[in-house]
């Protein structure tokens, strides 16, 4: 019997089936919740996107509320801006949010295009695009978009502050649109594409949420660096279901027409030598995770799990992680409570 | 207060059950007419402010399709008969953007749907504005796109989007 199996084994080899090590996987560890607001939940029917400007005030989207909540660093909701309609400062069905921390400005994109708002809620300008962005970032000379389309192939779009486009790099993940011909290509590339862009002022990141990979461009659009992220044995296998889904076998509706999206990652975010990312609870069955990576060598530093009554969705960085431990700030639904949150997270024990 | 209660309950014991669907029949026939003969003579009143505006440079605008837009995105690409009227070499093709668009919103708006120089893109000016707030009139306050297709010099179709 031990001689048949080690044949067996032996032949598999021999044909290139290799089993994978992943002996060398990074321990997680564990993060607590140091304080949440508020405490009878947001008012927000979604859980909101968030920022924080260089003060410590935190701002979240309320995408169904057309509004803007501004908190200060305690939780207190200092301020309420925008407002449903299509005038100046007002918002219908925002998302994404990004702070140039440089000049506490903030850029939401919502159905029209992007709006800049000072941080006390006052409006600046509104950029139209007429594509719908996936992502934005702020940067010191304009805003960075993440906008695939059917008929062009680079998706990252760089604008100057008066909305001029100035840069195209970025090659999108080229799919055969006829493999999933129930769904249109504009809404497939979005699919295929979902991801964030960010920038620490020197380079462009493009973070695909749902491979896994990150593309590195300097301001020139050249690429500098891409990389799938390894280390999680799980991760590689669900990147590698995605791969043949949407390269191989192709996306087909839900029986009742709606479309699953396929993500590895919820968010992320950059913050001093690293960025972060928030991996779905569904990738390890178990608690969703905050991944730590090295933007030198894109290599996983850290992994830190996040509690499990928790369902997180977006992620930012009060602190970096270092050798005092970060601060993660995440906003998030309380499952057992059933209400939307914001919360401050560290390493370590609850006090 | 129940003396007339009571009166109701009285009328209404009177009336049969075929009587009584008869007038809720009637109740909303005259709700649906109303409501298609308000919508249509809103209507018209857009379309004489939209001919009278033509009227005025008749040359430009005899065979044209004209796009009042407010706010649109590459998704509606295919929306308002775009792609079907951009074949016809013979139509002039304006798209009339809110005033408050920037050059770059233009650019942008030229780039988003690969529009060529020959159609012409513009802000509204404050009578196209004008009539885009009249045909615009809705109290959910929402604000539609339009497109008018204009015919030997007089509009033949309305379509918001």
């Amino acid at each position: 019997m031990k001689k048949i199996g080690l044949i067996i084994l032996l032949i598999l080899l021999a044909i290139g089936v290799q089993p994978e090590i992943y002996g060398s996987e990074i321990p997680k560890e564990k993060v607590v919740l140091v304080k949440k607001f508020p405490e009878d939940g947001l008012q927000t029917k979604a859980v909101p996107w968030i920022d924080v400007d260089s003060n410590g005030n935190i701002f979240a989207v309320g995408n169904r509320e057309h509004s803007i909540f501004k908190f200060s660093p305690e939780g207190k909701l200092l301020l309420t801006f925008g407002g449903w309609g299509q005038g100046p400062g007002e918002l219908q069905w925002p998302a994404w949010i990004s702070i140039n921390n440089e000049f506490n400005q903030i850029f939401i994109i919502d159905n029209i295009g992007i709006s800049i708002y000072d941080s006390e809620g006052k409006f600046i300008q509104k950029i139209r695009t007429f594509i719908p962005p996936l992502s934005l970032c702020a940067t010191r000379n304009g805003v960075i978009l993440l906008q695939p389309t059917p008929d062009k192939k680079e998706m990252i779009n760089y604008y100057d502050r008066q909305g001029r486009l100035i840069l195209s790099c970025g090659e999108k993940y080229q799919i055969d649109y006829s493999l999933s011909k129930e769904i249109q290509p504009g809404y497939l590339d979005r699919l295929v594409n979902d991801g964030k862009i960010l920038s620490d002022g020197k380079y462009i990141y493009y973070v695909s949420h749902v491979f896994g990979e990150i593309k590195v461009f300097d301001f020139s659009g050249k690429l500098i660096l891409r990389k799938k992220i390894t280390g999680i044995k799980n991760l590689e296998m669900v990147r590698r279901e995605y791969e043949k889904l949407f390269f191989k076998n192709g996306i087909k509706k839900n029986k009742d027409g709606t479309i699953t999206t396929r993500l590895i990652f919820d968010d992320s975010y950059i913050s001093g030598q690293n960025i972060y990312l928030l991996m779905r609870g569904e990738v390890e069955k178990g608690p969703s995770e905050i991944l730590s990576l090295s933007k030198d060598n894109l290599d996983i530093n850290e992994r830190l799990s996040l509690p499990e009554e928790i369902t997180p969705k977006h992620l930012c960085i009060i602190k970096p992680a270092g050798t005092n431990g970060g601060l993660f700030l995440v906003a998030f639904y309380d499952k057992v409570n059933e209400i939307n949150l914001i919360g401050i997270f560290k390493k370590g024990v609850s006090k | 207060m129940k003396q007339q209660k009571q009166k109701k309950a009285q009328i209404l014991a009177a009336i049969s059950t075929p009587e009584k669907m008869l007038i809720g029949l009637g109740i909303l026939l005259t709700i649906i007419s109303a409501g298609f003969f308000a919508y249509h003579s809103f209507m018209d009143t857009c379309i004489r402010c939209i001919n009278q505006i033509i009227k005025n440079d008749s040359g430009y605008y005899r065979y044209s399709a004209i796009y009042l837009i407010s706010s649109v995105n590459s998704f509606c690409r295919p929306c308002a008969k775009y792609d079907q009227l951009k074949n016809d070499p013979d139509r002039r093709i304006i798209f009339l953007l809110e005033p408050d668009y920037s050059d770059a919103d233009i650019e942008n708006f030229r780039r988003a749907f690969n529009l060529t120089s020959k159609e012409d893109i513009r802000r509204m000016d404050s009578d196209w504005k004008k009539i885009y707030l009249k045909c615009n009139k809705n109290k959910w306050n929402l604000y539609y796109n339009f497109l008018i297709v204009i015919n030997e010099g007089k509009v033949d179709e309305i379509r918001r989007f």
